[in-house]
């Protein structure tokens, strides 16, 4: 049962990563914020 | 407020390095990027400011500009918002010229000129006290009254003259009177006609022959007849061979000296000052190579002297938290993930927090001082030689920190070959994101024991001079072979040394540290849930090193080995690659999941050290080591960079061609190392 509920939270967790880092790379570039985050540009 | 109730808008304006950027941070309370030397400001910056009756301004910071004729990107930014021409900015209602009270010729060159653009005009005589040391005796009051506009002295850096310039934002300011220069003859005739040809058409507060000069130098912007005129005027005059805009700047410095003559103005003494004695020794053709050679030694054995006990400290904290997590949560995947994933993903890259710190603490420094201006001017020598101008300099150095502000700030280049050039060589330079790759491959490379500090910092240091070394000789081959032309002399202003402000120091190594967690509680935190994800799934094994080789991470790598094998690379190098494609410090969290998934917990640096082909030979021997390091110097590995350089470029085009040139050397030169370094009998 914890097991189960363990893979259930890796999962969203995992799935919540991915749609992250999808919108973070691929949203509309241009303006403050639109770097690496490195530069404060 | 305006009469109608609308905002007003001021727009900030001023030669490079006056001082805009401190003096718009310290009225609107903004953090504005700052620092000693020009060109720091490439893009407009808005914020509000309060007169001291509580009216709220809107500031335009604007990037510095020796004229209103703009010639490189940036210039033309502040041209198009003092024309209001900008997208979402109005025509400002006022102007407020910065100016260097220590070089004040030339300064109100642009003041003469921004005067004729009929908009209320405010001068800050910013820096008075670096004035007084050199002797200049100010007259604020006979300026004010000789030039028609009010003059405030001002020290933004230290807060002040802000009382006096907010109370005079505040009252009713007045447009300039009437053109006071003396236009030569010839000029003047072409002038009248244009201006009279516009006269009609132009709102009452824009001053005609201002329109008129511009059209003369070519803007095509304003009613046909009288662009026809201008045309032939211009025609004219290049049959005549008469030089017009020099006869224009000539009357203006003309005047300029008169008005600072008749207001008693003195300028300052020829005695060497401070500054003069220390550029003897740092501009010195030998000296100024050995000082710039010792403060980047220095630079590096503090990096990874003083930075070891914090990065220990912070190694502790991570090794203690995984701990502490595997001894009290009951064993299954999520535990998995906190410990192999998070933990070691992200502790990986923050233990480098201090080394980053200590990179920004010097070119705080050194930039605030003044000294990264002197470098300049030392390397501008090679940079000539191999094509590019000085002014690409600074967008150079600011790719130390990171590349993305690197291009942008070539806008600050005007020749667009050069600024193509300068982009296509930005990413060589070794960004802060590569210390925690470059860290952890020399530590794996020479054991702690046999070779001292120094000697570390020597391998940096040799690290960075191969990527700078590199860029300059594709910047020759870019700009002399591929796209050609010649390229301008560089004219670099040399501001006065100062000491550097603790608080600015401070404050920028703050600001990096809060960029480096945010990045690293984001990008890096969820790269690594999806690294230790496919480095830990499908499960086929129970035993930790067949789990990692049957994970999709591990099919992948074994996918690329033959590919980087001649290398010296095995398929968890491969995966480490794969993983740091968006951005280069993944390496380390990567190799840090992969050998913590594989059931390594020794640290990365002695499981690395530990880590054996099949056959039982190490992988991380020296040369290996040296290919990776130099394969990361090459490769463009930040998604990133690829965006801006879109962005600056304005399409696909040349980022591909970046992405693929430089992975291209990437993988060239590590094989030639791996080559080489086994003809000469290394393994």
């Amino acid at each position: 049962m914890s097991e189960s509920w363990q893979g259930w939270v890796v999962g969203g967790v995992v799935l919540g990563a991915l749609i992250y880092l999808v919108i973070r790379f691929f949203k509309p570039k241009g303006g403050k914020g639109s770097g690496c985050g490195k530069c404060s540009s | 407020m305006n009469q109608d109730g609308a905002k007003r808008w001021v727009a900030v304006v001023g030669n490079p390095n006056a001082g805009k950027s401190t003096l718009f941070n310290a009225l609107t309370g903004l953090r504005q990027r700052v620092g000693n030397y020009p060109g720091v400001t490439v893009e407009k910056r808005t914020g509000t400011a309060f007169t001291l009756h509580g009216d709220a301004l809107e500031l335009i910071d604007l990037p510095g500009m020796y004229s209103l004729s703009p010639r490189s990107p940036d210039e033309k930014i502040a041209w198009q918002v003092l024309h209001g021409e900008s997208k979402g900015v109005p025509r400002p209602d006022a102007v407020l010229c910065v100016v260097d009270a220590s070089n004040l010729e030339r300064n109100l060159f642009l003041v003469t000129q921004v005067m004729e653009l009929g908009l209320p005009v405010l001068v800050a005589l910013n820096m008075v006290d670096m004035a007084e040391a050199k002797g200049i005796h100010l007259r604020p009051q006979e300026l004010s009254q000789k030039l028609g506009v009010p003059f405030i002295p001002t020290q933004a850096h230290r807060g002040k003259g802000l009382v006096e310039l907010r109370a005079a934002l505040g009252q009713g300011l007045h447009r300039p009177g009437p053109r006071q220069w003396a236009m030569p003859p010839p000029l003047a005739a072409a002038v009248g006609q244009i201006a009279a040809a516009w006269r009609e058409s132009l709102p009452a507060e824009v001053t005609a022959e201002g329109k008129a000069l511009e059209l003369l130098a070519g803007s095509n912007v304003g009613p046909e007849g009288a662009r026809k005129l201008a045309a032939g005027w211009r025609e004219r005059f290049r049959k005549e061979a008469y030089d017009w805009s020099a006869a224009v700047i000539h009357a203006r410095y003309e005047y300029v000296r008169n008005v600072l003559g008749a207001a008693g103005v003195l300028g300052g003494s020829r005695i060497a000052t401070w500054t003069d004695r220390i550029d003897s020794i740092v501009l010195h053709p030998v000296a100024g190579w050995g000082v710039l050679a010792g403060m980047m030694m220095t630079l590096f054995i503090s990096i990874f002297s003083i930075a070891s006990y914090p990065m220990e400290w912070i190694d502790a904290g991570f090794s203690w938290t995984g701990l502490f997590l595997e001894q009290r949560m009951p064993e299954g995947v999520l535990r998995e993930l906190l410990v192999n994933g998070v933990v070691a993903g992200v502790g990986g890259v923050v233990i480098f927090l201090p080394q980053i710190l200590i990179l920004f603490f010097f070119l705080g420094l050194l930039e605030d001082s003044g000294y990264l201006a002197r470098a300049a001017f030392l390397l501008d020598r090679v940079m000539h030689r191999v094509g590019l101008s000085g002014k690409s300099f600074i967008p150079l150095l600011s790719s130390y920190a990171c590349a993305i502000p690197g291009i942008m700030a070539t806008r600050t280049v005007e020749d667009p070959k050069d600024r193509l050039t300068t982009i296509l060589i930005a990413p060589l330079m070794s960004c802060s994101a590569r210390i925690p790759v470059y860290t952890t491959l020399i530590a794996a490379a020479i054991p702690a024991a046999l070779v001292p500090i120094w000697g570390k910092a020597a391998a940096f240091l040799g690290l960075y001079i191969l990527g700078t070394g590199t860029a300059f000789f594709l910047a020759w081959f870019f700009r002399k072979k591929m796209l050609g032309g010649g390229s301008p002399p560089l004219i670099l202003e040399l501001p006065p040394y100062r000491i550097p402000a603790v608080r600015s120091v401070a404050l920028r190594m703050w600001e990096r540290a809060i960029i480096f967690l945010k990045r690293a509680g984001t990008v890096i935190l969820a790269l690594s849930i999806l690294l230790w994800f496919v480095s830990s799934f499908p499960v086929r094994s129970e035993d930790p090193a067949e789990k990692l080789a049957g994970s999709y991470a591990g099919q992948l790598g074994h996918l690329l080995e033959p590919i980087i094998r001649p290398l010296g690379f095995d398929w968890r190098i491969g995966i480490g690659l794969v993983g740091s494609l968006a951005a280069r410090e993944v390496f380390v969290s990567t190799m840090s999941i992969v050998y913590h998934v594989g059931g390594e917990e020794a640290g990365l640096v002695a499981d690395m050290q530990g880590a054996h082909w099949p056959n039982g030979d190490p992988i991380y021997t020296p040369l290996t080591c040296l290919s990776l390091l130099v394969f990361y110097v090459y490769a463009l590995q930040c998604l990133s960079t690829v965006a801006v350089a879109k962005r600056e470029t304005g399409g696909w085009g040349w980022p591909a061609f970046m992405m693929l040139y430089m992975t291209a050397l990437a993988y060239g030169a590590a094989w030639i190392v791996q080559i080489v370094g086994r003809a000469l009998g290394f393994s």
